[in-house]
């Protein structure tokens, strides 16, 4: 059985030293597009990605997530919305529950996510991603850009990464260049995540949820209990007290059958 | 080998490159180290970065460079620090760095693709250069749009979440129905996709109330757009058919869509157009608006499963939805369907009366036909500016059921006839208006239903009451209900701190009015009986209720305190006897508590406490009898049923998610104090009086239920395992003694769900009950169901689809085990490009050609057969015009 911790409280609170004075915070906004079903062009998807930086530490999120969340704490602290008309089908959502925390000094970075309605978290070596970085350069969204290769959980990526951005960060798990990466993509062009906005906020937001108990393991074991999820969706819908009609069921089965394309593909 | 292969390497890489090593620490002008800064090393003058390094928690970093460079230059730079450059020589060497803070920003993102069109919120799609051949309707071209998708089912999603409004040319004539809409829509008749983000279907919200969903809307090329889409199924033993036809209009300001259909196989043709969404049934119930059947024949208890495999039908669907626009946010929609059915029942049924004196057998051989005609219609006006939100809803209802029964009740012939006829008027407004700062919601309802419904008994029963005990040759029940109901409320809510408020007020009358005479005709002459067989009543309630939600919520508690507190006045006027009017008026409390509590990751716990109130309707409040079928005479009596109930939950969750396995469990317990004791008499001819008899006494429920399930990963199969204990004790009149009847059942579930591979699925599922019934000392056959359904799904390519259900049901009562199998087979076959579906549907394979069941209660117990639908074979086609 699996070592479990369970964390009540937000253990990921960015510290008040890192937001020096002159640190600014910088929101990048990447446009993700994706094709959930590795069989069917068409399928091709478009998330907006937002990663929070103020130069230390930073934080990668689904911007529709961040969007939801925000909603239900201010649902939260005023109901009176909530009475006029709001309710939880309302809310954005997002094929990415993921919450991915860097620090950049550090070696690790921690990866959250959600499978149904239960919170995870593991961390990853930033080792586990190498970079090969090329010659090649090349402009792209008004940055001068520089080719860097590497190959990550079964997919091979090449990044462009601009030094005029001096952040060591970029979307999903991929950091640790000389400068941000402005745009990744992985050798099928499955996931391909491209800057296209820059704007400053004022404080980094707390993105992990500390009023639920999250799971802490291995990515070997969460990996495995994503697959456990999908093979037993339905059941596991049924269990939280849905029932669902033979029709529903065939849907949803249908539905993940389609979605047969994570970004990572393998351990 | 291969090791000494890479050690060759490397010496070769060192020998003929070498390599330098620069380290260092980078501070900032305060002397403090500044971890993340990057430091490239580049050939002097040149752009590309040959080696780099990041600055750790020290500000420390280390960065080698093949030697082959006379001279580096070497960039460090940090987000709101000045860059440094520094040209070195390629030696190995330690460099600290200070940087210098400045107030540069970061240059600015240029996109140079152009997205598809946008224009404020509005994000444009043009059809034409998604289009294709192949394309033959919206949703085909739909599906390629980036960022939308279309389900299987035909639900679209934008950016994964499902669109909120569906419409066409701006018209939300569909509502949630859109698949009519957009799986049949010719792409040709489109011009443009539009969609609109954030979009607030409520105008008066828009600013108020932040949306994040996304609209659709279809825009047309031409001003009028023709379309439709057909299904057809035949098949044999006897003549089976399946059809449906669906054409539709769209243009800028007007649309419908229609629909006839019809079919004889079994499936319930007013499923089409039942109110499917929670919000509306709820709507229903509180409109008073329900028919309510005061007489009928005596019908066939159904069986338990599927109705394809019983229901005997001929039936028939027209509809037609209708919107225009009156002026911009001014909308009109007409929705009207009529139904005409034909079921026919047929079976037999011996029941056992047990008395505690005496046992009672009656058999009757049932064959019956049910006859429905009923219109539906609604008017919905809305309004839907920046102001206000107006949506005003009249309905009109009206059937004219009507029902024929034979039966043959221990040899004897019985023809039963009933009429019942139904109308419902009804006006549902409701409306949002800013006041101050807040928003009031206004509702009001108000309804009219009137009822004349007839039943004809022949020959007569009851002659003991009626007759004096001499034959009747018919028996003739009338009556006539009329129900007037207006509900009216204001409702808004308020936040403080950790507190949330909802107040309500409103006020609510029902009036009542029911008159009823028990006839016989003889040469069409009514003769009527006695006073005790008719009523003359008017019951009138009127209610005034205010009602606070609190709740309030911190960290893993939740706590949600309702207090309602009602004034209710009931006013019951009997013309026939004045001694029998009531008034009763009541002041009453019904707090409801919920508290929730996460013990920790794995373990919740709730509990519930309700106190409630609930009187008596008019269906229990009238002194006259009133024959509801042929074996039931009924009249009450009594005063107003007054019954407070004390209801206490309390559960306990448990769930894994790294184990996969999960356990839910509560328990119930509830005590109901009345004023009337339930009582029933068996005649000797098995026909029954029921009543109530003033006597104050006490019902005990007790329920406990418990479900797990879990995961084996390995087998990729799912188990859940459930059960269900019902306690329940009560005292019951019973041929006028006095009994205390227990009522004890277990119910056991499991359910297997295996997904062996991609394109195989098998699914077991059993549900077992054991129940026994105790009358006083006397215990009753403890009586035993099981029911197993099997299903072998089997997708052996995308285009086809096999389908087995195997199910197998027993009953078993005194040991007298009654079986049932039951085996369908299904094909389907789809042509992907033309979008046809064909489909071979061959049910009840093994011709079962009736269903026994076995039932009991606190004094009968009932076995009943009912005549199957045959085998059958039917092909069906769906396609689009």
């Amino acid at each position: 059985m699996q070592k479990l911790f369970f964390i009540f409280l937000c253990f990921v609170s960015f510290s008040a030293t890192a937001q020096k004075d002159n640190a600014k915070i910088y929101k990048f906004t990447y446009q993700l597009v994706y094709q959930s079903d590795s069989t069917d062009v068409y399928s091709k998807q478009v998330e907006d990605m937002l990663l929070f930086t103020n130069s230390k530490e930073s934080a990668f999120l689904s911007k529709n997530g961040f969007e939801r969340d925000s909603i239900i704490q201010e649902l939260k602290n005023n109901p009176e919305l909530a009475a006029n008309g709001i309710n939880a089908s309302m809310f954005p959502k997002t094929r990415f529950n993921y919450k991915i925390i860097k620090h950049y000094g550090k070696d690790d970075f921690v990866y959250y996510d959600k499978i149904f309605k239960d919170y995870f978290m593991y961390k990853e070596s930033k080792k586990s991603i190498p970079w090969k970085i090329t010659t090649e350069t090349k402009t792209i969204n008004g940055f001068k850009c520089q080719k860097a290769t590497t190959s990550y959980a079964g997919r091979d990526y090449t990044a462009w990464f601009s030094n005029e951005i001096p952040i060591t960060d970029g979307p999903y798990k991929f950091y640790g260049l000389p400068g941000l990466i402005v745009k990744i993509s992985d050798a099928k062009e499955h996931y391909v995540f491209e800057l296209k906005k820059k704007a400053t906020v004022a404080k980094m937001p707390s993105v992990v949820d500390n009023s639920k108990p999250i799971y802490e393991v291995t990515r070997a074991t969460f990996r495995e209990k994503m697959n456990e999820y999908k093979e037993n969706a339905v059941e596991r819908i049924s269990q939280s007290g849905f029932t669902l009609n033979d029709e529903y069921k065939a849907q949803v089965r249908a539905k993940l059958k389609k979605r047969n394309n994570p970004i990572e593909l393998s351990n | 080998m291969r090791v000494l292969f890479c050690i060759s390497c490397w010496l070769f890489a060192c020998c003929c490159f070498g390599q330098t090593t620069i380290s260092g620490q980078i501070f900032n002008e305060k002397n403090e180290q500044l971890q993340g800064a990057t430091v490239v090393v580049s050939a002097v003058g040149e752009d590309v970065i040959r080696a780099y390094a990041i600055s750790n928690e020290t500000g420390a970093y280390e960065v080698n460079v093949s030697a082959t460079l006379d001279s580096l230059q070497i960039n460090v730079s940090f987000i709101g620090y000045a860059k440094q450059t520094k040209i070195i020589a390629n030696t190995s060497q330690k460099l600290n760095f200070t940087l210098v803070t400045s107030t540069e920003d970061l240059k600015e993102v240029v996109i140079e693709n152009a997205p598809i069109t946008k224009k404020g919120d509005t994000i444009n799609y043009a059809v034409n250069s998604f289009k294709n051949q192949k394309d033959r309707v919206i949703a085909d071209v739909l599906k390629k749009l980036p960022g939308i998708e279309v389900l299987n089912d035909g639900k679209i999603l934008y950016q994964g979440k499902p669109i909120q409004k569906y419409y066409i040319e701006g018209l939300d004539l569909l509502e949630g129905k859109y698949n009519l809409a957009n799986n049949n829509l010719p792409a040709n008749s489109v011009s443009k996709v539009q969609i609109l983000e954030n979009h607030q279907p409520i105008q008066l919200l828009d600013s108020l109330v932040f949306s994040d969903r996304a609209s659709l809307n279809i825009k047309l090329k031409k001003d009028i757009t023709v379309t439709g889409v057909a299904r057809l199924g035949s098949g044999f033993s006897p003549f089976l058919w399946n059809v449906n036809v669906t054409p539709m209009l769209f243009s800028k300001n007007k649309q419908l869509i229609t629909s006839y259909q019809t079919n004889a196989t079994g499936k319930n043709i007013s499923n089409e157009i039942k109110t499917l969404t929670l919000e509306d049934l709820l709507d229903e119930f509180e409109n008073n608006t329900e028919k309510r059947d005061w007489v009928g024949i005596v019908e066939l208890f159904p069986p338990s499963f599927s109705e394809k495999y019983w229901l005997d039908n001929n039936a028939h669907l027209v509809t037609a939805n209708y919107l225009t626009r009156i002026e911009k946010d001014v909308n009109l929609k007409v929705n009207a369907s009529y139904i005409n059915d034909v079921q026919r029942q047929i079976g037999n049924t011996q029941t056992t009366f047990f008395t505690p004196t005496d046992t009672i057998n009656i058999t009757e051989i049932t064959n019956n036909s049910l006859f429905t005609n009923a219109l539906k219609s609604s008017l919905i006006f809305s309004k839907n500016t920046k102001k206000k939100y107006l949506k005003n809803t009249l309905t009109f209802d009206n059937y004219w059921n009507s029902q024929r029964g034979n039966v043959l009740l221990n040899n004897e012939q019985i023809l039963q006839e009933a009429e019942i006829p139904f109308t419902n008027l009804s006006n549902k407004f409701k409306l949002l208006t800013p006041f101050g700062e807040k928003i009031i919601t206004l509702q009001s309802i108000v309804t009219y239903t009137k009822s004349r419904q007839n039943l004809h008994v022949s020959p007569g029963q009851f002659e003991d009451i009626f007759n004096a005990g001499n034959a009747l040759d018919n028996i003739n029940q009338r009556v006539t209900h009329e129900n007037i109901y207006t509900n009216n409320r204001v409702s808004f809510t308020k936040k403080i701190k950790r507190f949330t408020l909802i107040p309500k007020v409103g006020f609510s009358l029902l009036h009542q009015t029911l008159d009823s005479r028990i006839a016989t005709f003889e040469n069409n002459q009514e003769t009527v009986f006695s006073e005790d067989s008719q009523n003359d009543l008017q019951f009138t309630q009127t209610s005034f209720y205010t009602t606070l939600l609190s709740q309030y919520e911190k960290e893993t508690w939740k706590l949600a305190l309702e207090t309602p507190v009602k004034l209710l006045l009931f006013d019951r006027n009997d013309a026939l006897e004045a001694s029998r009017t009531q008034d009763l008026n009541r002041l009453i409390f019904e707090p409801k508590l919920t508290v929730k509590k996460d013990l920790n990751a794995f373990w919740k716990a709730s509990l519930s406490m309700n106190i409630s109130n609930d009187f008596g309707d008019l269906d229990q409040l009238y002194y006259g009898f009133i024959l509801n079928n042929y074996r039931n005479i009924q009249r009450y009596n009594n005063p107003i049923l007054e019954k407070v109930s004390g209801n206490t939950s309390i559960g306990f969750s448990y769930r894994n998610p790294v184990s996969s396995l999960f356990i839910n469990s509560y328990y119930t317990y509830a005590n109901t104090q009345q004023n009337l004791l339930f009582g029933n008499t068996v005649n000797a001819d098995g026909t029954s009086k029921f009543g109530f008899f003033e006597q104050d006494n006490t019902i005990q429920t007790h329920s406990f239920n418990i479900k797990a399930s879990k995961y084996f990963s390995k087998l990729k199969t799912n188990i859940t395992l459930g059960s269900n204990f019902y306690i329940d004790q009560k005292d019951q009149f019973l041929n006028g003694i006095l009994a205390n009847t227990t009522t004890n059942s277990i119910l056991f579930q499991g359910k297997l769900v295996t997904n062996l591979t991609d394109w195989l699925n098998i699914t077991y599922e059993n549900n077992t009950s054991i129940s026994n019934t105790k009358f006083e000392n006397q215990r009753f056959d403890t009586i035993t169901n099981q029911e197993h359904i099997g299903n072998l799904n089997i997708f052996p390519s995308e285009h086809q689809f096999i389908g087995l259900d195997l199910t197998y049901y027993k009953n078993n009562i005194s040991n007298q085990p009654q079986e049932n199998y039951f085996l369908d087979f299904t094909y389907r076959y789809t042509f992907k490009k033309s979008k046809i579906d064909i489909e071979l549907n061959c049910r009840n394979l093994f011709n079962s050609d009736q269903f026994r069941t076995i039932l009991n209660n606190a004094f009968s117990y009932t076995q009943s057969s009912y005549i199957l639908r045959p085998r059958q074979v039917l092909l069906s086609t769906k396609f689009n015009f």
